[in-house]
């Protein structure tokens, strides 16, 4: 199974794009992907990780292009206000006893203002970032 | 010469808040304070919106209890309409504040407070952590997640969404139950109970370690409010307001919700957002009270549920009928797990929760309304006026936390005058006055209406309010 998550704010408009990323993964129905949309990285969600081969975050980041880039377990010790996928990692192996591979991808966020919607520079990279999630996530 | 020791930020508590621990010409404790330093001011700029939108609005408060809000807020815009929620929606409502309940306390034992109670307050800081727990009890670890998750997953199944779930709305709530989901939750149900009789266990075990904390982690007379039924059971949602005192004899006659401010007052401090509720006939401060766990199991007579009334009588058996020891809200958040298990299982079992009439409607007619729940951390009120359009014109919104904000100076007081001599603090001491804090599970985020990103600071101060030493962790 390859597990797609994409987190972010959806009232903080561009922040939102990770939510839209794996809601529009999982309406593709691709056979043996999982994608799940969430406000923060929690940890229940690492019981999904610890049985996923492959594994795909999808966030709002500070660049001015998609990036894409592998990451590994580790980070803070605490759980804080907002999670990050090298916690949520870190936490997988140590109660679960493993991890998969995993690759961030950071969408271009520059209005995190209050409302809903993306801006015109993030939804041109949210289909860019579609192209590299599926890229990611074939088997 | 004095001093003033700061801790910054305080860890593993939900929000952001500062200690400041006086110390007097002699080197001793004279004071200590926990105070927020956040606003945000939902009461005020809510004023001008459509009551209706109140849960949408203050679910946003906090990300840990939204559902808390949303019931509360509900129930206020029940009276604004006089209208009586249909069965099944109040069943389902009570659902959801229960596995809100449920995994907010799993939260709180499990990740925030379980690396202290189970590492021991002098262990390693690299190590007193989550990661820390789950090297020392892995598989505690785990089915402290699972616990969570099942809580959040009774969330979600009612509400399309674990954080801020559009649901419940003045009149009832939006979507009935599935019996798919119901089933689910039904299958789920055993292993919650399971890890929560393993926890308790697991609890009951630690409790050598920690006897000069449960004698020094806020243990002093105060009163305590809670829900109760009309029979005086434990209550979560739409019950009576019970005042009882320190050797748990009734302060006053239970309280109908809408008349609390007969009751209840709020106290402003200069030095903290946290505003400060106060049991109004002994007026400020001595109308100190306490909400919570530990102040909802001294006013019920029983929970009403078997396994879980087993535990309350041991709980009561160990500490005493009403229990004036802050640092065993940890075992009754444990025992309020055991007990939602149960009372979901009635729930779900309750063929009218799949009914599909879930909403009654009507417009305004009434212009001043109080919906009251219990909130994971304590009584929750939310009170509105309206105009005859429905236009808020005041909001006032106690939270849990502000309700135990005198007790918890009172904590940080105790705990400091017990550990603290002298300007430099080892680390084991900082964190004893925060782990007094972590008792009461406090949620700063809802009791400032704020989140932000100032972190806690515990301040060392001499009595000309020199700042002496800081701590930041």
């Amino acid at each position: 199974m390859r597990l797609v998550i994409g987190y972010g704010n959806e009232l903080r408009r561009d922040d939102g794009v990770g939510p839209l990323v794996a809601r529009t993964v999982a309406g593709w129905g691709l056979p043996g992907v999982i994608a799940i949309d969430s406000h923060g990285l929690l940890p229940e969600l690492a019981e999904e990780l610890s049985r996923a081969e492959r594994a795909v975050f999808v966030d709002a980041g500070p660049g001015e292009r998609v990036e894409v880039r592998e990451i590994a377990p580790g980070g803070r010790e605490t759980l804080g206000h907002t999670g990050d996928p090298a916690w949520l990692l870190a936490l997988t192996g140590s109660v679960y006893g493993r991890c998969p591979p995993a690759w961030l991808v950071t969408v271009p966020a520059p209005d995190r203002g209050f409302g809903e919607g993306l801006s015109p520079q993030a939804a041109v990279g949210m289909a860019a970032a579609l192209d590299e999630v599926r890229r990611l996530a074939e088997p | 010469m004095s001093d003033r020791i700061v801790i910054d930020p305080v860890t593993r508590i939900e929000g952001h808040a500062k200690i400041t621990i006086n110390l007097d010409g002699g080197g001793q404790v004279a004071d200590a304070r926990f105070h927020v330093t956040e606003f945000r001011g939902f009461e005020r700029f809510c004023v001008g919106r459509p009551f209706h939108e109140m849960p949408g609005l203050t679910a946003r408060v906090c990300g840990i209890c939204p559902v808390s809000h949303i019931l509360a807020s509900s129930r206020t815009g029940d009276h604004l309409l006089a209208v009586t929620a249909p069965p099944a929606a109040q069943k389902l409502r009570r659902l959801m504040n229960l596995g809100q309940i449920l995994q907010s306390h799993a939260l709180s034992f499990f990740h925030l407070s379980g690396p202290d109670l189970v590492l021991g307050w002098d262990a390693d800081v690299a190590s007193r952590n989550v990661f820390g727990l789950i090297h020392a009890d892995r598989e505690l670890a785990r089915a402290g997640i699972r616990l969570r998750q099942f809580g959040q997953e009774i969330i979600e199944s009612l509400g399309g969404r674990k954080i801020h779930p559009a649901w419940s709305v003045p009149g009832g709530v939006r979507e009935p139950l599935s019996s798919e989901r119901r089933e689910h939750l039904l299958k789920r149900l055993p292993e919650a109970r399971a890890t929560t009789q393993f926890a308790l266990q697991a609890f009951k075990g630690l409790l050598d370690k920690h006897r000069i904390e449960a004698e020094v982690f806020g243990t002093f007379p105060s009163l305590f409010l809670g829900m109760v039924t009309p029979a005086g059971n434990w209550e979560h949602h739409d019950g009576l307001l019970r005042f009882v005192d320190a050797q748990g004899q009734p302060a006053c006659e239970d309280i109908d919700p809408q008349r609390y401010t007969d009751y209840i007052g709020e106290a402003v401090e200069s030095d903290s957002y946290l505003k400060t509720p106060y049991f109004k006939p002994l007026g400020y401060p001595r109308g100190m009270y306490r909400v919570g766990p530990l102040a909802r199991l001294n006013v019920c007579e029983r929970i009403g549920v078997p396994l879980a009334d087993a535990e309350l009588t041991e709980y009561r058996q160990r500490y005493g009928r009403t229990v004036n020891a802050s640092f065993f809200y940890h075992h009754a958040r444990l025992i309020e797990i055991l007990a939602a298990t149960e009372l979901i299982e009635g729930l779900l079992a309750d063929p009218e929760v799949l009914s599909g009439r879930t909403r009654a409607n009507a417009g305004v007619n009434r212009l001043e309304g109080v919906g009251v729940s219990e909130a994971p951390r304590g009584t929750l009120f939310h009170h509105y006026r309206v105009n005859e359009d429905g236009i808020l014109q005041k909001v006032n919104l106690i939270i849990a936390t502000g309700q135990n904000a005198l007790a918890m100076n009172a904590t940080v007081t105790q705990i400091a005058k017990k550990y603290v001599t002298g300007t430099t603090v080892p680390e084991g001491l900082l964190n004893r006055v925060e782990g007094g804090i972590r008792a009461f599970d406090p949620c700063l985020s809802c009791s400032t209406h704020a989140a932000g990103q100032m972190p806690l600071i515990v301040t060392l101060k001499s009595a000309d309010g020199q700042v002496l030493d800081e701590a930041r962790r």
